[in-house]
């Protein structure tokens, strides 16, 4: 069962799609936060994890810049939620080092979609 | 023959006339009468010498006064000639010219004290001796002046080159003449030089002056005491248009018309008698007619005395400096127009960013909750059902806020301060609000503290009850149960005053700065729900009314926040 975390400060968002990634046999685990979501990876380290961008104080950048810096959490695939569609934004992501992003509003057949492209 | 010979020879004839003839002479007179004749022989030898001796007597006393009157006139001759020479010798010691004498082998004869000054020589070394101070090359044209001047001629006063003793040249002026001795035999020539280096230097500094003054960009006019034009230089042409001919020595006012900027004639007058100078603006109009701009310094001038027999005025045309500033005002307007258009766009991308973010993320969870209801509802207990479409339904409300907010905020950015504001009771607009936020919280408390006699205020009574009803139902909404929320209305002269004060959560310090910012949130904000937009709504609507807000809030204390509307003049900001 691959392991997914889920890192978004939108509670609805973060318990909608933990319940759809359960729904479909996933193994989930969720941070409220950037720090938390950081945290968590480390200590248990996901198959994949799904980070919303605009979170307080560490925001998805700065997740992916942590995870990319320790060398256990390094290769674990990235996908980047966000509700911005500005260019620069998605540059920006695709210049992180992300695997994947959706925007907001997604529907959960392109969430699924992406997560299996992705693994 | 000398008058000596003349006179003995005269004498010795007399005398041998006399003896030879004398008795005939008588005997021819008197007749046959010998004893007239015995008388006359006898006395005719004193006779004789009475006679010549008086004629002796006469002769002699008129020769010794002849000789007494040549001595006397020689003496005379000679006492002038000497003071003529002294006089002579005094003139060439004094006088400034070098004055020099050189005999016809172009020795030197004479020498002054001014010629030893210019040319070095010392009277008792050159007298006598060649002069050599024709420098090489000019020795061609030396031999013809000095051929010319043998010849009788005369030649112009020269200014050529000359040598000094040392050998170094000295540029001179040099006037020159023939001598001659009382046969007319040419002698020498007489020379006087003078030292022009200096005034040949003084001359070229001079024109170069004028030239400079002639040709400075500055229009230069000096005038009279009667202001009649004494200058006018070419600058002064082509500023005004006129030439120096037109105006020479007539009025300057009949041909331009002055305006004193900031100042008058008469203050002018005034600061040029005081201090000799003034410095100003003044709007001067040309012979077409346009009126310059010109920057103006004039002095007085005077003479040795330091009486005032006139004035200069230099002029600078500063219309065109004035225009370029103009340009570059207008340039630096437009550039900060379009950094303001720039800065603005800057902002309203962002806004725009944030707010589609906003909408975005209940957009999501409305879409997953419909998701999860549709691909899994076999799955799904009835509870879990039941909660998706709950949140659907919470999402949809919240989106509907937010929509609201925004539409909010938008037309705050199209307020028109002059149309839209209108004459508002403040106390009533703050209790309509307070009613229309008790409705949405019916449990909880609002206590209400109006001071008597506001001054009414002209604002946008839709917008103020929003940022009213914006700061209560915060006030509200970040407090719990059973806590008061204090408003209170204080009125001071023209000052108006509004504070809402809860006793909830606080602010941080750390976020009090942007809590106004939209969607911006405090970070102990939790579950709260909120669109972060209710008090960008409230702080546009302050500014909008040229008010002020202000917060204090201390965690886990509570906020106060205060509007303040002044009214200057007791009427409407």
């Amino acid at each position: 069962m691959k392991k997914v975390l889920i890192i978004d400060d939108e509670t609805a968002v973060l318990q909608n799609v933990g319940e759809i990634l359960e729904l479909e046999g996933y193994d989930v685990s969720i941070a409220g936060d950037g720090s938390e979501g950081i945290q968590l990876a480390r200590t248990e380290p996901p198959d994949l994890v799904i980070c919303d961008i605009a979170m307080p104080n560490v925001d998805g950048f700065g997740v992916l810049q942590a995870l990319r810096s320790n060398p256990e959490t390094k290769k674990i695939p990235v996908i980047m939620i966000t509700g911005m569609r500005d260019r620069q934004i998605i540059e920006r992501i695709m210049a992180s080092g992300a695997s994947a992003f959706l925007n907001k509003p997604f529907t959960r057949d392109a969430l699924l979609e992406t997560i299996q492209a992705t693994l | 023959m000398s008058s000596q010979l003349r006179l003995t020879l005269l004498y010795a004839v007399v005398c041998t006339a006399w003896i030879l003839f004398s008795d005939s002479v008588v005997f021819l007179l008197l007749g046959n009468s010998p004893n007239l004749l015995q008388l006359v022989s006898s006395i005719k030898g004193v006779l004789f010498v009475i006679v010549t001796g008086a004629a002796l007597f006469a002769l002699l006393d008129r020769e010794f006064r002849l000789r007494e009157a040549r001595e006397q006139r020689l003496t005379a001759s000679e006492q002038q000639l000497e003071a003529i020479n002294r006089t002579l010798k005094a003139i060439i010691n004094a006088s400034p010219i070098a004055i020099y004498l050189v005999d016809d082998k172009f020795r030197a004869q004479v020498w002054s004290p001014a010629a030893e000054l210019l040319f070095g020589w010392k009277a008792e070394e050159i007298i006598g001796k060649t002069l050599d101070y024709v420098p090489t090359e000019q020795q061609e044209e030396s031999s013809a002046f000095w051929k010319q001047l043998r010849a009788g001629e005369r030649l112009p006063v020269l200014e050529i080159t000359r040598l000094r003793k040392e050998g170094t040249p000295i540029l001179i002026r040099l006037a020159t003449a023939a001598t001659y001795d009382h046969m007319g035999n040419f002698t020498g020539i007489v020379g006087l030089a003078q030292d022009i280096t200096a005034e040949r230097e003084a001359h070229t500094q001079l024109e170069y002056q004028a030239n400079l003054l002639q040709n400075v960009s500055d229009a230069i006019v000096s005038v009279d005491l009667k202001a009649r034009v004494t200058s006018w230089n070419h600058a002064a042409e082509r500023l005004y248009g006129w030439t120096a001919d037109e105006v020479m020595g007539k009025p300057m006012r009949d041909f331009v018309n002055t305006q004193y900027i900031n100042s008058s004639v008469e203050a002018l007058t005034e600061t040029l008698y005081d201090t000799g100078e003034w410095h100003g603006e003044i709007a001067q109009t040309c012979k077409d007619g346009r009126v310059l701009s010109v920057q103006s310094s004039i002095v007085t001038l005077k003479d040795a005395n330091g009486q005032a027999y006139g004035a200069v005025a230099i002029n600078r045309d500063m219309t065109w400096q004035q225009e370029l500033y103009a340009e570059m005002v207008e340039r630096q307007r437009l550039q900060q127009d379009l950094d303001r258009e720039q800065e603005m766009r800057t902002v309203r991308n962002r806004f725009v960013s944030m707010v589609s973010h906003e909408f975005r993320t209940p957009l999501a969870a409305i879409q997953s909750s419909a998701d999860i209801l549709s691909h899994y509802n076999h799955k799904l207990s009835e509870e879990k059902r039941q909660q998706f479409i709950a949140q659907i339904q919470d999402q949809v409300r919240q989106v509907t806020e937010l929509l609201n907010d925004f539409l909010m905020l938008s037309r705050m950015e199209a307020v028109n301060v002059k149309t839209d504001l209108k004459i508002v009771d403040v106390a009533a607009c703050l209790r309509e609000a307070v009613e229309s936020v008790q409705l949405s919280y019916p449990a909880r408390k609002i206590d209400v503290d109006m001071s008597e006699g506001c001054p009414e205020l002209a604002l946008d009574r839709k917008l103020i009850r929003q940022a009213f009803m914006n700061l209560m139902s915060n006030a509200l909404k970040y407090s719990t149960q059973g806590t008061t929320v204090n408003v209170t209305l204080t009125c001071s002269g023209e000052d108006v005053r509004i504070e809402v004060r809860d006793q909830g959560i606080g602010v941080p310090k750390a976020d009090q700065e942007r809590l106004f910012e939209p969607f911006f949130r405090a970070s102990n904000v939790g579950e709260i729900e909120g669109t972060g937009l209710g008090l960008a709504i409230v702080r546009r609507a302050v500014e909008v009314h040229g008010g002020t807000i202000a917060i204090d809030s201390t965690v886990g204390v509570g906020t106060a926040i205060t509007l303040m509307f002044s009214t200057p003049n007791g009427k409407a900001p």
